[in-house]
């Protein structure tokens, strides 16, 4: 089933539940875009956590800038740190 | 035709409240405050979210203890540096406590939140000998590893600990440490490696999974004597997150060779024998910190880690199997 998106600020504890990973998609990227479940179950949790919705471009937009900013941050990071760690890389949500 | 009490030897039971899931398994009760049959299932394991850090996102932190008493130190933050920050954590939330006496990341790192060590690591790009233990209050000093160590993996307890493998150079050397002095491992991994995934008991009972260089898929346990290779990951990787025991291990988490996004969200189960495909994570990342304690993978948590959207703060707990309460409905 195709998945649906929102953003929402992760709150910490709480915020999904093991019933809800059990229950339906969800998946967290950068800018704190979610991809969910098109399921009851997964509007339903979008709802709780005040998400708002966003048609699929415009999470991608997001996601896209959140890897870009990490990628400045990056970039201007030592060459030891750079040998440790890769690159943040764009990438197409699910 | 069967009736619940030919099946179970009693009647369904009428209670004012629901019973703990854990005991409830499989039964069929009546709920007389909310006026509902209800059962309680035993789902397969998952990830939830835990409390958020108290610091800003940072990667190769580690952890000891367990889900609700967790301890968290080190780590590297972009524009923070290495850090000395120690948070522990109640089940709920993280509070920040004393400070490692170095600063530095990805060390080595075991026991429980009121008795760890914490060794190795990199602390203004040079890897460290020092040792610091802790007492539920303050690191002090203790005697240094034999020999300057980072990027491995480590396992056990504040008096029977392991540190497995790392850097620099590529290495399979491993040492114990006893309480009070560190000690050449009897053994070496099989293959040399850094940023695999731990697990185990004590300094005789580990399993390490997973790696760099490259992208590895190899798992090797540690019966006190020697490494064994056993039965390969499903997802080779590197800066995965582990905790259990040799014989009942989890690993998360870490940085694949391909796929988009190539920080993992795979989550894999040892048995014994062979590793199993398991619950995906919520957030794919990698260089997370990991905590199980003894009791296998019944529950656990990971935090930090690095990603395509830069550092994390959040931690995810992990509990198998997962206890609901369903009500019955007809339709």
């Amino acid at each position: 089933m195709a998945n649906t998106y929102c953003t929402a600020t992760h709150t910490g504890k709480g915020f999904y539940t093991h019933d809800d990973r059990n229950t339906f998609y969800l998946s967290g990227h950068p800018g704190d875009v979610w991809a969910v479940g098109n399921t009851t179950a997964g509007i339903s949790w979008i709802n709780r956590v005040n998400g708002v919705a966003k048609v699929k471009a415009d999470a991608q937009a997001i996601v896209d800038a959140g890897v870009e900013e990490a990628q400045v941050i990056y970039d201007a990071e030592s060459e030891e740190y750079k040998s440790a760690n890769p690159r943040p890389e764009t990438y197409i949500l699910p | 035709m069967a009736t619940y009490k030919g099946i179970q030897g009693y009647s369904v039971q009428v209670l004012s409240s629901d019973p703990p899931t854990a005991i409830s398994v499989g039964q069929l009760w009546y709920n007389s405050t909310d006026y509902n049959f209800k059962i309680t299932q035993a789902g397969g394991g998952a990830w939830a979210t835990g409390g958020n850090f108290t610091r800003v996102g940072s990667t190769d932190v580690r952890m000891s203890g367990t889900q609700t008493a967790t301890l968290m130190a080190g780590g590297y933050a972009p524009g923070v540096l290495d850090e000395a920050l120690t948070e522990k954590y109640d089940g709920t939330s993280w509070t920040e406590v004393a400070d490692l006496n170095l600063a530095r990341y990805n060390g080595f790192m075991a026991g429980t939140q009121t008795a760890s060590v914490f060794a190795g690591g990199v602390s203004i790009g040079v890897n460290q000998v020092k040792s610091e233990t802790w007492n539920g209050t303050s690191w002090a000093e203790g005697n240094n590893m034999t020999i300057a160590r980072a990027g491995g993996g480590s396992a056990g307890t504040q008096t029977s600990m392991i540190a497995i493998g790392g850097h620099t150079p590529v290495n399979g050397a491993c040492y114990t440490y006893d309480g009070s002095c560190w000690a050449a491992s009897p053994a070496s991994l099989n293959t040399a490696r850094y940023s695999g995934g731990p697990a185990g008991a004590s300094a005789t009972s580990a399993i390490y999974a997973g790696g760099a260089p490259g992208y590895m898929a190899v798992s090797e346990t540690f019966n006190g004597t020697s490494w064994s290779e056993g039965h390969n990951l499903n997802v080779a990787r590197y800066a995965l997150g582990g905790f259990g025991i040799a014989t009942e291990a989890l690993v998360c988490a870490g940085y694949k060779p391909s796929g988009s996004p190539r920080d993992a969200n795979e989550t894999e189960t040892y048995d014994g024998t062979s590793w199993s495909t398991a619950s995906v994570m919520g957030t794919a990342r990698y260089g997370v910190g990991a905590a199980g304690g003894p009791g296998g993978i019944s529950s656990g948590i990971i935090g930090g880690g690095n990603g395509d959207g830069g550092l994390n703060k959040a931690s995810e707990e992990w509990n198998s199997p997962v206890y609901t309460i369903k009500t019955v409905t007809v339709s």
